[in-house]
Order: C-alpha cells, then sequence, then structure tokens
C-alpha cells in the first residue's frame, strides 16, 4: 500500500523476487549462448543477440500466463504473484531487444524508413505460410510495451482498476500472436522437430493450465448464490459455523459481491473485492483486526471497510443479521466506508456449535 | 479477481484453446516440403548455352557464359554457403588490382542459390574477368576471383 507513489517500494520480498528472476534469466542466457557456439561456431553475436532475446522473452511469457493459474490451484505459490509485474517489466525489456536487434538487422540498411520497411518487405498478407510474421511480432511487443508502461500503481489508480485489468488482458492476444509469429517465423525457416516439440509443449502447458484453473474454480462455486427470504431484503447465507474463524463466505447476490467475515466472536460483511487490483478479500484472512488481501496485502477495517489510516481505500459494506444460528446477509450496500455495527455472534449460538461439532452433526 | 473478470478470462482462454492449436497445426501443416530456395525467382534469367570458363571457391561457384550466336555474356553464381555478411556486390573488371569504383558493378547477391547477372559487351571474351565480391556495409572487398 503506498501514500506517495514511488517508481518502485523496495522491501525484502521484492528484492528476494527481483535477484532470483534476474539470476534465471543471467542463467539461461548463459547456457543459451554456450549451446549457440558449441553448435553454430560461425554465429555472429547480433544473431546470438537476436535468438537469445527472443528466446527468453517466450519462455518468460510462458512462465508469467502460469502464475496465474498455478497460484489458484495452490495457494503455496502466492509470492509468485505478489510481484509478477516485475517480471512483466523485465519480459518487455527483453522483447525491446530482440525487436531492435531485428529491426537494424533486416530493416535498417536499406533505402526504406526501417518501420516502413517491417511492412513492406514481405507483402505475402494473402498467404499463411508465407504470411509476414515480423509484424505479428511488432504488435505483439506494441502491446507488451503499453503494458511495462502501466504497469505502475499509479496508472492502476488513475485507470481505474477495472479499465487497468482491461487493458492488462490484452496480454492474453499478444501469446496468440507471438505463438503466431514464431510458427510463421522461425519455425518456417528452420523446421526443427525440437523447436516444433517446445514451442507445443508451451501453448498446451499455458492453455491447459489456464482452462483447468477456470474449470476448477467454477466447480469450487467461490461464490455461491445466496436464498432470498421474502420480506425483509435480507438473504439466507449459511450457518456461523461454516465460516471458519478470521477467515470469510463469499457470495454474489444480485451482482453484489459479498464477503462475510467472522472475527472475535462478530460478524461483518463487506465489499470482496478488494480496491487495489481486485484481489479477492474472502480468499484473504483477518491480521491485527484487518481484513488481508491475499494478493498485495492491502487492509482493510471489518466493521466500516475502510482502509487503516494513512490509507484512503474503502469498500462498501452491508448489514448482517443472525436468526438463531443462520447468517442473513441484505445485498444493499452502503456507500463505501460506512461503519456498520457487527453483528455478534450470541454465546448461546456459539455453544451450540461447539456441542454439535463435538457430536460430528 | 470480479466474477465478471473470471467469467471473461475463462471465456478468452477456452476461446485461445482452440485457436491456439488450430494455429499451431496449421503452421505445421504450412511447412514446406523442399528446403526453401531463397534465391528462387521467376525473373531469373535463363543459363546461356555455353559455359566459356568456371571456377570455384569454398562457397562459391562462377560460371562464364556465352551465346555466341548473339554475342551475349553471363555471370553465373551460384552460392553455396550462406553469406556472412548481410548485403554483397558484385563488381567486375577486366584489369587486375581494381577498386570496386573502377570497376562495372554487376549485381548483388542476398543468400543461398543460384544468381544471373548479364555481362556487357564490355568485356572480352579472349581475356579473364576479375571479379571482387564487396561489402558495402563494412565497405571492403572479401573476396576476389578470376574467371
Amino acid at each position: 500500500m503506498s501514500v506517495n507513489y514511488a517508481p518502485v517500494l523496495w522491501n525484502r520480498q521484492k528484492k528476494r523476487y527481483d535477484s532470483i528472476m534476474f539470476g534465471l534469466m543471467g542463467l539461461y542466457l548463459a547456457v543459451f549462448t554456450a549451446m549457440q557456439l558449441a553448435f553454430f561456431p560461425e554465429i555472429t553475436v547480433e544473431t546470438l543477440v537476436i535468438r537469445a532475446s527472443g528466446t527468453l522473452a517466450f519462455l518468460m511469457l510462458h512462465f508469467i500466463l502460469c502464475i496465474g493459474p498455478l497460484t489458484r490451484l495452490d495457494e503455496r505459490l502466492m509470492p509468485l504473484l505478489y510481484n509478477r509485474r516485475h517480471f512483466g517489466v523485465a519480459l518487455c525489456c527483453v522483447a525491446m531487444i530482440h525487436g531492435v536487434f531485428n529491426l537494424v538487422q533486416f530493416h535498417a540498411l536499406g533505402n526504406a524508413d526501417p518501420l516502413v520497411s517491417l511492412f513492406t518487405s514481405n507483402t505475402r498478407y494473402d498467404s499463411f505460410g508465407g504470411f509476414p510474421f515480423e509484424v505479428l511480432g511488432f504488435f505483439a511487443l506494441l502491446i507488451l510495451l503499453m503494458m511495462a508502461a502501466t504497469s505502475h500503481d499509479f496508472w492502476l489508480k488513475n485507470l481505474t482498476p477495472r479499465v487497468w485489468k482491461t487493458l492488462h488482458t490484452l496480454v492474453y492476444f499478444a501469446y496468440f500472436l507471438l505463438v503466431a509469429h514464431v510458427m510463421l517465423g522461425v519455425i518456417q525457416l528452420e523446421k526443427s522437430p525440437v523447436l516444433i516439440g517446445l514451442v507445443g509443449l508451451g501453448a498446451l502447458t499455458v492453455t491447459g493450465l489456464q482452462v483447468w484453473a477456470g474449470i476448477l474454480s467454477k466447480k469450487r462455486n467461490i461464490e455461491p448464490e445466496a436464498e432470498p427470504t421474502p420480506g425483509d431484503g435480507f438473504y439466507r447465507v449459511c450457518r456461523v459455523d461454516e465460516i471458519a474463524e478470521n477467515r470469510a463466505k463469499t457470495l454474489l447476490i444480485k451482482d453484489e459481491n459479498i464477503a462475510i467475515f467472522k472475527y472475535d466472536g462478530k460478524l461483518s460483511a463487506v465489499n470482496n473485492v478488494c480496491r487495489h487490483q481486485n484481489g479477492p478479500l474472502g480468499e484473504g484472512k483477518i491480521v491485527d483486526g484487518c481484513i488481508t488481501c491475499p494478493w498485495h496485502g492491502y487492509q482493510y477495517l471489518p466493521h466500516n471497510g475502510q482502509s487503516p489510516p494513512p490509507f484512503t481505500e474503502k469498500l462498501e459494506t452491508y448489514d448482517l443479521k443472525l436468526v438463531g444460528d443462520m447468517v442473513y446477509v441484505n445485498p444493499k450496500p452502503y456507500p463505501e466506508g460506512t461503519e456498520r455495527v457487527p453483528c455478534p455472534i450470541h454465546r448461546t449460538v456459539e455453544k451450540i456449535n461447539k456441542i454439535t461439532k463435538a457430536h460430528g452433526v | 479477481m470480479t466474477p465478471a473478470l473470471r467469467k471473461y478470462h475463462r471465456r478468452v482462454w477456452n476461446t485461445l484453446a482452440i485457436v491456439v492449436p488450430i494455429t499451431f497445426a496449421a503452421a505445421i501443416f504450412a511447412l514446406p516440403k523442399a528446403a526453401p530456395d531463397p534465391q528462387f525467382n521467376r525473373y531469373l534469367p535463363a543459363a546461356l548455352p555455353e559455359v566459356l570458363k568456371s571456377t570455384e571457391t569454398a562457397a562459391f561457384t562462377v560460371r562464364r557464359r556465352i551465346n555466341r550466336l548473339h554475342g551475349e555474356q553471363q555471370l553465373e553464381v551460384f552460392v553455396r554457403q550462406p553469406l556472412t555478411v548481410p548485403a554483397a556486390l558484385i563488381y567486375a573488371s577486366g584489369k587486375p588490382d581494381c577498386r570496386p569504383e573502377e570497376s562495372t558493378f554487376i549485381g548483388s547477391l542476398s543468400s543461398r542459390g543460384e544468381h544471373r547477372f548479364r555481362l556487357g559487351n564490355g568485356f572480352s571474351t579472349e581475356k579473364s574477368l576479375y571479379l571482387l565480391l564487396f561489402d558495402p556495409v563494412k565497405n571492403k572487398v572479401f573476396e576476389t576471383m578470376i574467371i
């Protein structure tokens, strides 16, 4: 969370993340260079840079696209998600090196402007096998550049999380462009079964993971519909003991995404969407009395949906009531930051729940 | 992630799960059967009937062809190995130790394969032809041949 904008708010985790990331990138480049020099001793420096940066960027993109679904499948991989944007910016830099070197090597030494040459040197736009694959790479690079340029929290806040996130989903289109760029480019020329196999494996891994994570999240029904009760506008949610201590039950009622937290013998309901990057607050927990987003640690007070001072993010709050041991919520939201008295969990209810649990009922 | 975004993600990836494999398979299907001859050019002139002289180096096979009936001369260059320079220009001269600026520009080589160039009438068939291969990027002659 930040009050003032700084280029990077360095902390121990970020430094460790970046160190590992750059270390792995360096290792890949060293191994790749050694292999290229072993198999192609006549290779020039420019060709080596183009190949190394291109393959590294492609590999990094695959890894980035796997982080999201992997964290949904296994929460222990969450640390990979926290600084994913660092990975994205590094990917963009590597892709830029690849793009610039290609532009200079193949388009800068003629009579035409290099960018004009990029689009006009191969005009077989009506052919599939001979399609100007460089153009595909160019547009993918533009998308990556846009994402890197807007990766800072400043843009997240000023574009609003919804617009920002929508812009950043263009990475999926960039992925498709890059698969086509590789398949219609180097694969058409080299026809190497190893390269073909690797690209196929990468595509299978990324698409498979994303589809599988999507199916699993649908099955888990993280935001189940609640049951309406007539008259008072409240909806029946669940029994109190179905909500773990310092955790939440999430549900979706009439497009209201609600998280009901249980803590200190009380219940509070807030909007489930973190104001930072739309993270699922309901998958987080109460830490030091604050709802803590599992993605980046943004915090909110459960009784009023406000971030603790000096931070200013706020959530909508909702009314709750307890009838016996059944929790009810009114999906009509109060304005962001409105204080609502937490719903106390009666001692009788607690005792009943303990007894029924002990007897396995 | 909001439910709307989750739904959007599912739709996008379900679409990509179809489109990406189709693109992959189509590209495999479109792989050229034979090694592409980048120099294949429908404007490549036909070879003249008689080979006057030929010479060979590690990377090039060069033939001087003539058509005695019409008095035409032709230079045929077959590039066997990939060029180590991004562009190569051919200059010809009837005299040894000439610089490119003192020679006649014949044409350019771009890649492996066959190239044919018309030689003007200024080159006597009785005398040897001195060929210079010039790299315009580094501004130096990287190969000379006598044919």
